[in-house]
C-alpha cells in the first residue's frame, strides 16, 4: 500500500554564502511493510528530503502525499506527533529524562495517561532488547547502542507508522548496527512499518528492501 | 506531564536552580524594601507637607544710624543714637516674578475698629484743657497752671480748678506763658513734679507734671505713603501754645481742638483688626505662642472668601463678653501701617487732613470663630497687639481704608509676611536676587522643614539605590538565567519539535520550571523585603537626625489625629510587596518569552546541527 508519495519536489537553501539547491524535481513512491534506503555521498541532498518527508521543511515546488493527503495542507506539528517518528544518528534523547520517560514522553504528547506510557515504554524497551536494569538510566549512562535502541523504542512508543532514520548506525560498532537494522527491518515486516533510511552505510543499504541513490539532489 | 518534566529538569540541575532561586530572591528583597522606603519616606513628606509651612518675613532694613541731641529739663542733654531705614520701600516689590507665593507678601494696616469697652490702647494722660497760669513765667521747669475748663478727659484726672503743673520738659527754649491769658493744650504726662516752685511739695506726695502738647496737624496718608497735605499742619506754629480768645474756637485750629475733644475717646474704644490670608502669617501663631483655646482657627476657604468671621483674643472676650460663636460688629475707621507700641496699636493723630476724625468706612457683623490666647515669648515687633481681632484680608473690600490712613511705616517683620511651598527658599531667594533690590532684609521660617527633608530626601535616594539595584540585579539576573535555562535546553527543545510539540506548547514546557522557581524566589524575597522593611526603618530612624528643636516641636503639636507621622506606621502595606513581586514576574514573563522567542525562531534541525558543531 502507498505510503507516502513524493512527487516532483524541489527545495534549496540559503547557506552564508549562496542558494542551494538540495532536491531537486524527485518523485518517487513509498509503501507500508518496506524498509528503503536512500544512499548518495554527503551533500548528495538526502538527509534534506528525508526532512523534507518529516514535515521539517516544506518543498519550493512539488508535493508530498502522505496517504493521499497533501503534507503541506496537513497540520504537520500534528503529522509529526501521530504519523511518523525520526531516529537520528546522534540519538537526539532528552538528557534530563531516563529511557522510559524517554519512551513514554511521545505516548504522553498523546494524551495516555501516565500509567498506560509506563507500561507500554517498558514493552517497547523489552522489544528493543533492553533489560530492566536500563530502564532508569539516563542516556549518558547508556552505550551508543542502548541510545540508539532507546530511540528506536521511542519512535515505536509514538505510534506512527512511518520510521524516518538518518544514519541510524554512523555512531554505533558492527555489533550494534547490525541489531539496529534488524529491529528497523523487524518493524518493517512485522509491524508494517515505513522504514525509510538515509545512510552513507552500503551493509545497510543492502538489506533494506528497496535501495534508492541520490546524487546532486536528485533521485538516480 | 509539563509541570513534571519540568520539576525533573530543576531537580537535575540543583545548583542552577539554587543559584537562581536564590539571586531572584534577592533581587525582590531589594525591589521590595527599596520600593517599601521609598513610599514610606513619600508618604512621610507628603505628611511633612501638611504640617509645615514656609513663613518669609520682610523688613526695611536700617540704612544709617542718626545720634539725636535732647534736652531734658532735670538732667540737661542727653544722646541717643536712632537707626534710619531711609526712604520707604513700597510692598510692591515683593510682587516679582519666580516667587512661587502660596500666600503673598502684603504689608498690612492695623485697622481701628470702635467697640463698646475701653478695651483700646490706653493714653493714660490725654487731657485737652483751657488753663492760666498762676503767675507769668517760663515753663522750664514745674509751672503751676489752674484748670479753667477740662474739655476733655476723666475728672479722676483732672477738673476745673485744679491746679497743675506743666513744664516743656524737652525743649531747651521753654516756652512763656502769661498771667490772666488763657492757653488751650493738651497735656501728656511727663513723670514727677520738679523745681523751685514746687520746693513745697514732697517727693513722696508723686504730685504730676505734664508736658502741653500744641499740635492739631493731620498725619494722614495715601496708600503710596505720602503725607497728604493739611494746610493747617503746614501753617502750624509749631512752639506756640494757642491762646483762647473769644472767637477761638471759630478758627479753623479752633475747630480741630473741638473736633480732638469731641473724639478723645475713639482710642480707648478702638481694637486693632488686622487682616490677615491666614492665621500662621502672624509669627505668635506660627510659633505657637499663640494659640487657639475656644473655638477653631478661620478656615483656607474662608479666608479665600471673605467669610465675616474672626477671632479675638482672651482677654478681649472677656471684655466684651463674648464667646466663641458669638457675633461682633467691627465698625473700621482708620488704617495704621505704623509698629506697635507697648503692644497697643497707637494712632497720632486721629484727624484727617481736613480736621475731621476719620470717618467709619467699613461696619459689618463677625462670628467669632475662636478665641486666642498669647504668651509673652514672641518679641522684637513680631507681637501682637493687646486686644488683636484677626479677620480675613478679603473680608473687607480691596483698599477700602485708602483714605482713611493714619499712620505709614516700613515692611517689618510684624506687618508683612508671606507664604512659601515648603523646600523652595532657594528658589525664592534666587529669583529676589535677580530683582536687585537693596534694602530689604527677608528671612523665613520653617520650623526645620529644610533640614527635615534633606534627611528624608537621602532616606528616599537611598531607597531609590535599593530599588534601581532591585531593578537592575532584576533584569540581568532573568536574562542570564533565561538564557541558561533556554538556551541551556536546545537539545530538549529541538527534540519536542521533532516529536511534534507545537512552538506553544514547547515554550510553556520550557519556561515552567523558569517560572516556578522566578515565583518561589520572587515570593520568598518580596516576604523577606516585607518584613525586613520594618528594620529598616527603625535603623534609619534612629541614625538619621531630625535636627532640631523647632521641627520636633512642630511634629509635636500637629494634630496627631490627622498626621501620622512615625515611618513604622507609615509602612505600606503588604499591596507594595505584591507590586514589587508582580512587577518582577512581569519582567521574568516577558525575557523569558522573549528569549524563548528567538529560540523557537529556528527549526530544529538548525538546532541540532548548531549542537553537533
Amino acid at each position: 500500500m502507498e505510503k507516502i508519495r513524493v512527487e516532483n519536489v524541489s527545495y534549496s537553501y540559503q547557506n552564508k554564502y549562496q542558494k542551494i539547491k538540495a532536491v531537486k524535481e524527485v518523485s518517487c513512491s513509498f509503501e507500508a511493510g518496506n524498509m528503503y534506503a536512500i544512499t548518495g555521498e554527503s551533500g548528495s541532498g538526502k538527509s534534506t528530503f528525508l526532512s523534507l518527508l518529516a514535515g521539517l521543511d516544506c518543498p519550493e515546488s512539488g508535493k508530498i502525499l502522505v496517504e493521499g493527503e497533501n503534507l503541506l495542507e496537513m497540520d504537520r506539528d500534528a503529522y509529526r506527533r501521530k504519523q511518523i517518528s525520526v531516529v537520528y544518528q546522534a540519538f537526539h534523547l532528552f538528557p534530563l529524562l531516563n529511557a522510559v520517560e524517554n519512551v513514554m514522553y511521545p505516548m504522553e504528547l498523546q494524551g495516555i495517561s501516565r500509567r498506560e506510557a509506563r507500561e507500554q515504554a517498558e514493552e517497547c524497551l523489552q522489544e528493543v532488547g533492553l533489560g530492566k536494569k536500563i530502564f532508569h538510566q539516563y542516556p549518558k549512562m547508556m552505550s551508543g547502542g542502548e541510545q540508539q535502541r532507546v530511540a528506536i523504542a521511542r519512535a515505536m512508543a509514538a505510534q506512527g507508522r512511518i520510521l524516518l532514520a538518518d544514519e541510524p548506525t554512523g555512531n554505533l560498532d558492527s555489533e550494534n548496527e547490525e541489531h539496529i537494522v534488524e529491529l528497523l527491518k523487524m518493524l518493517a515486516h512485522e509491524r508494517d512499518y515505513l522504514v525509510i533510511v538515509v545512510t552513507h552505510n552500503p551493509e545497510v543499504a543492502r538489506q533494506a528492501d528497496v535501495c534508492m541513490k541520490m546524487k546532486d539532489g536528485r533521485m538516480v | 506531564m509539563t509541570v513534571y518534566y519540568s520539576m525533573k529538569q530543576i531537580l537535575r540541575s540543583p545548583l542552577k536552580s539554587i543559584l537562581f532561586l536564590l539571586l531572584a530572591g534577592v533581587s525582590a528583597f531589594l525591589l521590595v524594601l527599596g520600593g517599601n522606603l521609598w513610599e514610606i519616606n513619600r508618604n512621610m513628606l507628603e505628611e511633612f507637607e501638611n504640617i509645615f509651612m514656609t513663613v518669609g518675613t520682610v523688613e526695611q532694613k536700617i540704612d544709617h544710624v542718626e545720634t539725636a541731641k535732647h534736652w531734658d529739663a532735670e538732667t540737661g542733654y542727653y544722646y541717643t543714637k536712632w537707626g534710619r531705614q531711609g526712604e520707604r520701600i513700597p510692598n510692591s516689590v515683593m510682587d516679582f516674578e519666580g516667587a512661587g507665593y502660596i500666600l503673598e507678601a502684603k504689608q498690612r494696616p492695623n485697622l481701628g475698629a470702635l467697640v463698646d469697652q475701653k478695651a483700646g490702647a490706653m493714653p493714660y494722660m490725654f487731657i485737652i484743657v483751657e488753663a492760666t497760669p498762676i503767675e507769668s513765667g517760663t515753663a522750664d521747669e514745674s509751672f503751676p497752671m489752674r484748670a479753667e475748663k477740662v474739655l476733655s478727659g476723666d475728672e479722676f484726672e483732672l477738673k476745673e480748678g485744679d491746679i497743675f503743673y506743666i513744664c516743656d520738659h524737652y525743649m531747651e527754649e521753654a516756652r512763656s506763658f502769661e498771667a490772666g491769658t488763657t492757653y488751650i493744650m493738651m497735656l501728656n504726662y511727663a513723670g514727677w513734679v520738679h523745681g523751685s516752685k514746687v520746693e513745697h511739695i514732697a517727693l513722696e506726695d508723686y504730685v504730676p507734671e505734664f508736658f502741653p502738647e500744641n499740635s492739631v496737624a493731620s498725619y494722614q496718608y495715601t496708600m503710596e505713603g505720602e503725607r497728604v497735605y493739611d494746610a493747617v499742619a503746614e501753617a502750624e506754629e509749631e512752639h506756640d501754645i494757642d491762646i483762647v480768645t473769644e472767637d477761638f474756637y471759630e478758627t479753623e485750629r479752633g475747630k480741630r481742638w473741638l473736633e480732638m475733644a469731641k473724639t478723645r475717646d475713639y482710642l480707648f474704644y478702638t481694637v486693632p483688626v488686622m487682616p490677615m490670608d491666614k492665621t500662621e502669617l502672624l509669627m505668635p501663631f506660627y510659633w505657637k505662642d499663640a494659640q487657639i483655646s475656644k473655638g477653631r482657627d478661620i478656615t483656607e476657604e474662608e479666608y479665600a472668601e471673605g467669610k465675616p468671621v474672626c477671632l479675638i483674643s482672651s482677654s478681649l472676650a472677656t471684655l466684651l463678653r463674648k464667646e466663641a460663636g458669638d457675633k461682633l460688629t467691627l465698625p473700621l475707621y482708620c488704617a495704621d501701617y505704623s509698629p506697635t507700641q507697648e503692644n497697643a496699636m497707637w494712632v497720632v493723630s486721629i484727624l484727617n487732613a481736613e480736621g475731621k476724625a476719620y470717618p467709619i468706612f467699613h461696619e459689618q457683623e463677625y462670628e467669632i470663630v475662636g478665641i486666642y490666647t498669647t504668651t509673652s515669648a514672641t518679641t522684637n515687633g513680631y507681637e501682637l497687639c493687646i486686644n488683636q481681632v484677626i479677620i480675613p484680608w478679603n473680608a473687607v473690600p480691596e483698599n477700602a481704608w485708602a483714605d482713611n490712613i493714619a499712620g505709614m511705616w516700613y515692611m517689618t517683620g510684624g506687618n508683612t509676611s508671606f507664604e512659601i511651598p515648603n523646600g523652595t527658599i532657594e528658589d525664592f531667594m534666587a529669583a529676589w536676587e535677580k530683582q536687585g533690590v537693596e534694602g530689604l532684609e527677608i528671612r523665613f521660617y520653617d520650623n526645620g522643614y529644610s533640614s527635615l527633608k534633606n534627611g528624608i530626601e537621602s532616606r528616599k535616594l537611598m531607597a531609590v539605590i535599593f530599588l534601581a539595584c532591585g531593578c537592575v540585579l532584576a533584569v540581568m539576573i532573568l536574562c542570564f538565567f533565561a538564557n541558561l535555562f533556554i538556551t541551556g535546553q536546545r537539545q530538549r527543545i529541538a527534540v519536542e519539535r521533532l516529536l511534534g510539540r507545537t512552538k506553544r506548547q514547547c515554550a510553556v514546557s520550557i519556561l515552567t520550571g523558569f517560572f516556578l522557581l522566578a515565583v518561589l524566589g520572587t515570593a520568598a524575597g518580596s516576604a523577606a523585603g516585607w518584613m525586613a522593611t520594618d528594620r529598616a526603618v527603625k535603623a534609619t530612624e534612629e541614625t538619621t537626625e531630625f535636627d532640631n528643636t523647632f521641627s520636633n516641636a512642630v511634629i509635636a503639636q500637629a494634630d496627631m489625629e490627622e498626621v501620622d507621622l512615625s515611618a513604622a506606621e507609615q509602612k505600606p502595606g503588604a499591596e507594595m510587596a505584591a507590586a514589587s513581586g508582580i512587577g518582577m514576574l512581569l519582567a521574568a514573563v516577558l525575557i523569558g518569552f522573549g528569549v524563548m522567542r528567538q529560540m523557537l525562531a529556528k527549526e530544529p534541525l538548525q538546532i541540532l546541527g548548531e549542537l553537533e558543531e
